[in-house]
Parts: structure tokens; C-alpha cells; sequence
């Protein structure tokens, strides 16, 4: 019985609206930030769960737009008289938008995987652990929706509360360290090359699998019956996920040209080698021989801190995969490598103006990075060839030993 | 229209809810963007943009709900200069707005403060403004809640350029052609609501 109310709310109800928003929503998200998802598995999943920042709204306006309808359309007497449960359409009208929104997201979602599985190089064990909670916190906040609908009928209800909750969710990004991070579904904690525990993850699914419970039997005013699904919750608050997460090594190891000078990039970018490779080679080559210069180029997200290695210049790949799987700033990359060059993380000089006209330190620093532009300064272009190359190797080596004295002795003038 | 008449209009609109709303609003943005500007691993001012981007937004889709009366066929049959009405609504609502609004910006008002504040609700009600003539004022709050969510939605795609148009609601205040597609909707939002009302 429950079936036939069902299919009449997903083909005539607000199901459908609520599958075309989801599908422009979470299109619009995955078109915006490329980098964070293309050619990766894991980034996938990941970023998933950070879309939940804009779907779970998406849901609770959907889930609070359906039921506020009847009261909106004034048919709450009419539909009364029927001899049936209140909660029946009241469960009908939820699942309806849920499983509408949850179609709309298909489509968005099966291309994007099909990009991905083009470019991928690497899927960890358990990348896909983040996904089942994708559709519970869904229903979460779609309940949520139902139960501020039912309290709140107006027309404006459905924007104001989807625009508190995106503001609620964004909060636990601005508290970077609190371990109440955990209890939303939208989180930003998570990464590409990192692997959560199965136990936290079950435990996320558990918590908002609950609150939904509570949500709806709430939203049925069966007070007594949403006791039991609240204390299991508070339970659950009690008991948060003792489990750490823990660095995938597969996800980072190493993956670099052939041909020396080496370029490496971490697995799960390998897809972006050929393009990275183009753009450091000639940076890479223009030092090549330079005794005290890097031999190779390596991701970033492959270093540890105090592993120091003076053959080693960094870059970064941070927003840096388009959607057809290229490099999209090829000019910040090369300034990441070219920063690295004589960067070794030194404190900022206490008594530095910045300026390079006072400062000789900075005037040598200046004058090496211009030569790796290759737009060197006369006074560097004024000496021989061997000599030039000397004076760079000791510039790059005083940077990244932190030596200004050093630096301020080797001014050209 | 005599003071009662002003009165029981201003009920039959839903004012008295859209001003507690609105003052809900502008003691969230005021906290908020103090909050924000204080944090120390944030750039201070500059860390404003989801208060400059929400709160107009969130006025323009209260102020949505008083476009129009119960009955906007049976209200126009009244000896009443309806434009004039409309337009002393929709202006002194907007001003009110802004106002209360940019109060809460004051501080460093040229980096995402007042003056961000000021133009996004220009745009924002009229946005709002125009929707409620084409599509009705029931849901002329949706046009204005998608586009601005959108905006935000891609957020890092924005650098200037192209960005200053039909990003408006996220550019600073110092983008000079981020504040024409935000007037241009205020004054076409504002003519439409003015000359044809919400559309019954």
C-alpha cells in the first residue's frame, strides 16, 4: 500500500525537482574543483564527502519544501479524512525526495567516475570507504528537512534552513582541531593518499543512520519511540572513533622519469608525469652540472618533515589537474620548484626590509632566481660562463643552509 | 493610505516577520564577521566573504515573502496608487537592508565589509524584485538562493576578468565592474516590481 503512495509521490511529488537540483549541484561542484577528484580514486570518495557541504543542504530544502506542501496547498484538512496513518505519506513524501535526490546525483556521478577510471593510476585498499555514508547522511538531512517542513510551512522555509544548515556544516572548517569534526557528514579532514579506518567509518554511518531515525519519528511527534534511537546516539557521542588514520604508502610512493634529470610524482598523480616532466625539465636541465644544485624534482606531498635532501628540489600539484587530466597553472608550478630551490623552511630574517636595494641578501637571492628565469641581471651576465654557474650553485646552497651572511657576501654589487 | 491602512498592509505583507528576521540576520553577519576577522589564522578582514555572500542573500529571500499580499488580483481592484506603494516597499526595504547590513561591516569597510555588503543586497533584492514579477512572488526567492549559491559554489575559479561579472557577489568592493551587473538587476528588479507587481 505504502508502494503505490510511493510511486505517485516519485512521479508526481517534488522527487523530480529534487533529482534536477541534485544533479546541477553536485555537476556544478565537481566542475569547479577538478584537481580535487580527476584521476583519483580516493579523491573521488573524498571529495564526495566534501560535496555533501552543498547536497546535504540541497536534501534538507528538497525534504522541508515536501513537507510544508500540504499545508502550503491547504489540503491538510482534506487529506485528514483519509483513513490512514498521518505518517504514511509523511514516510512516503521523505523517501520520495531521497531516493529523487539520490538519482539526480547518478548521473553526475558515473561520469565522473568514468573520467577518473580513464586516468587513474592507483586505487588503494578501501578508497571507497568514505561512500556509504554518502547516502545516509543524505537521508539525514532530508529527514532533518521533513521535520523542519512539518514545523514550519511557509514557502521560505526550504532556502533559510538550507542556507543554516551549509553554514552549520561549514563551521567545523573554521575549528580545524576540534574532534567534534567527526559528527558531520561534510568534512574536510580527509584525503586523497589517506585511509580511515572501516571502524570510523561505520561509526559516521552509524551516528547520522540514528539521527535520521530520530529526525523522523520526531517529525511523526512519536516522542517516546525516538527516545531509543537519541540514546543510542548519545552513545555513540560518548564512544567517538578511537581509530587514527594512517598515510597510504602505496598512494605516495614514488613514480619518475626515465631519463635523468629525475622528475617523480606520487602515485595516485602519476597520470600528470608527462605534463609536470615538460614543465621542470628545462628548470631542471638549466642546473644540471651546477655542483650544491637539486638532481631531481619531487611532489611535495612525498616529503617528511626533517628529510632534509640537498638533491632534491619540490613542487606542488595542489589544484593543479584540469578535467582532461593536464596541468592547469603550469606557471605556478614552475614557481613551487623554482621557491624550493633555496627555501629549506628558514625562519624570516629578523632584521630584513625585503627590499633588495638595502638588503644584499635579497639582491643575490634575486639575482639567482632571475638567471632560472632566465632573465639574469648584467652584473651576473658580466661574468664567464663557469663562473656564472659557480656563483649560482653557492647562491642556492647558502639559501637553503639559512646562511645570509653568506648570501650578503656573494652580492654582485 | 492612512496610518491604519499603512498598518494593516504592513501585516497582511508579513512585515513584522521579515523585520525579525532581518534583525536575526544582521546579529548572525555582525557576529559572524567579527568572529571571522578575528580569527588569527585567518587575513582578517578579508576572511568576511561567506558573511558578505550569505546575509544579503539571506534578507533578499525574507524580503521575498512581503512582494506580495494574499490576493495581488483582488488588492489591485482598490483606489490605491499601487506604484507608489510598490515603490516605497521595495526602496525603503532595500535601504533598510543595506543599512542595517553595512553597519556590521564598518570595520576595514573596503575589504569584503559595508561596501561588499551594500552591493550585494542591491543586487540581491533585485534579483528578488524581478523574480516576483515573472515567476510570482511565491518562489521568486529561488533565482536570486541558486545564483548566489552557485557563485559560491566555485569560488576558487574566481581572478578578476570575466570573474568580476558574473561573480559579482564574491568579488571585493574595489572590483569597479563587479558593482554593474549588481545595480543593473537592482534597477531592473526595482522598474519591473514598481510598474507590474508580483505576478498574481
Amino acid at each position: 500500500m505504502i508502494g503505490r503512495i510511493l510511486r505517485i509521490e516519485l512521479r508526481h511529488g517534488s522527487a523530480a525537482l529534487a533529482a534536477l537540483a541534485t544533479a546541477v549541484g553536485l555537476t556544478w561542484v565537481l566542475v569547479a574543483n577538478p584537481a580535487q577528484w580527476v584521476g583519483q580514486w580516493g579523491g573521488l570518495a573524498v571529495y564526495l564527502r566534501m560535496c555533501l557541504l552543498v547536497l546535504c543542504p540541497l536534501f534538507l530544502a528538497a525534504g522541508a519544501w515536501q513537507a510544508g506542501r500540504d499545508r502550503r496547498a491547504r489540503t491538510v484538512e482534506l487529506l485528514g479524512t483519509v483513513p490512514r496513518p498521518a505518517w504514511h505519506p509523511m514516510l512516503t513524501g521523505w523517501a520520495a525526495v531521497t531516493l529523487g535526490g539520490l538519482c539526480g546525483l547518478a548521473l553526475p556521478l558515473l561520469v565522473a567516475a568514468a573520467m577518473t577510471a580513464r586516468l587513474a593510476t592507483y586505487a588503494g585498499p578501501g578508497w571507497w570507504g568514505p561512500l556509504p555514508t554518502v547516502p545516509i547522511g543524505l537521508a539525514a538531512a532530508s529527514a532533518l528537512g521533513v521535520l523542519i517542513g512539518r514545523r514550519f510551512p511557509g514557502r521560505f522555509t526550504a532556502p533559510v534552513a538550507g542556507l543554516a544548515l551549509y553554514v552549520g556544516l561549514a563551521l567545523p572548517a573554521y575549528f580545524p582541531d576540534s574532534r567534534w569534526a567527526v559528527l558531520s557528514p561534510a568534512t574536510d579532514e580527509f584525503r586523497s593518499y589517506v585511509l580511515w579506518p572501516a571502524s570510523f567509518h561505520t561509526w559516521q554511518a552509524a551516528w547520522l543512520g540514528l539521527l535520521a531515525a530520530v529526525f523522523l519519528l520526531l517529525a511523526t511527534r512519536r516522542w517516546w519511540a525516538a527516545v531509543v534511537p537519541a540514546a543510542l546516539a548519545g552513545t555513540l557521542l560518548v564512544a567517538l572513533p578511537p581509530d587514527e588514520p594512517a598515510e597510504d604508502p602505496g598512494a605516495l610512493a614514488l613514480v619518475c622519469t626515465e631519463r635523468a634529470p629525475r622528475v617523480c610524482v606520487t602515485r595516485i598523480n602519476e597520470f600528470l608525469l608527462p605534463d609536470v616532466d615538460a614543465v621542470l625539465r628545462p628548470g631542471l636541465e638549466r642546473l644540471a652540472g651546477i655542483p650544491g644544485t637539486p638532481v631531481e624534482a619531487v611532489e611535495e606531498n612525498a616529503r617528511r618533515p626533517g628529510g632534509h635532501r640537498p638533491g632534491t628540489a619540490w613542487f606542488s600539484l595542489l589544484d593543479q589537474a584540469t578535467l582532461t587530466g593536464g596541468v592547469a597553472r603550469r606557471d605556478w608550478l614552475e614557481t613551487t620548484f623554482r621557491s624550493s630551490l633555496g627555501d629549506d623552511g628558514c625562519p624570516p630574517p629578523p632584521d630584513s626590509t625585503g627590499d633588495p636595494v638595502e638588503d644584499a641578501s635579497w639582491r643575490t637571492e634575486l639575482a639567482a632566481f632571475l638567471w632560472m628565469e632566465g632573465d639574469p641581471p648584467p652584473e651576473l651576465t658580466a661574468l664567464p660562463g663557469q663562473r656564472q654557474r659557480e656563483w649560482i650553485g653557492r647562491v642556492f646552497a647558502a639559501s637553503r643552509a639559512c646562511d645570509r651572511a653568506e648570501l650578503a657576501r656573494l652580492a654582485l654589487s | 493610505m492612512t496610518a491604519r491602512a499603512l498598518r494593516l498592509h504592513l501585516r497582511a505583507r508579513g512585515v513584522p516577520r521579515f523585520g525579525a528576521g532581518l534583525i536575526l540576520v544582521t546579529v548572525f553577519a555582525g557576529v559572524a564577521a567579527q568572529w571571522l576577522a578575528t580569527r588569527p589564522f585567518f587575513d582578517g578582514p578579508g576572511a568576511r566573504v561567506p558573511v558578505v555572500a550569505l546575509a544579503p542573500l539571506l534578507a533578499a529571500l525574507l524580503l521575498a515573502g512581503t512582494l506580495a499580499g494574499a490576493d495581488e488580483s483582488l488588492e489591485r481592484v482598490t483606489p490605491v496608487r499601487w506604484r507608489l506603494v510598490r515603490a516605497a516597499h521595495v526602496g525603503a526595504a532595500t535601504v533598510l537592508v543595506a543599512l542595517l547590513l553595512a553597519a556590521t561591516g564598518l570595520h576595514d569597510p573596503a575589504v569584503y565589509g559595508s561596501y561588499a555588503l551594500v552591493r550585494n543586497t542591491l543586487g540581491c533584492t533585485g534579483l528578488v524584485a524581478g523574480a516576483a514579477v515573472l515567476i510570482g512572488a511565491r518562489l521568486a526567492w529561488l533565482p536570486a538562493f541558486a545564483y548566489v549559491v552557485t557563485v559560491y559554489g566555485a569560488s576558487p575559479a574566481r581572478d578578476g576578468g570575466w570573474e568580476n561579472l558574473w561573480a559579482w557577489p564574491l568579488q571585493p568592493s574595489t572590483a569597479g565592474w563587479s558593482w554593474a551587473p549588481a545595480l543593473a538587476a537592482c534597477a531592473a528588479g526595482a522598474v519591473l516590481y514598481v510598474r507590474w507587481g508580483a505576478r498574481g
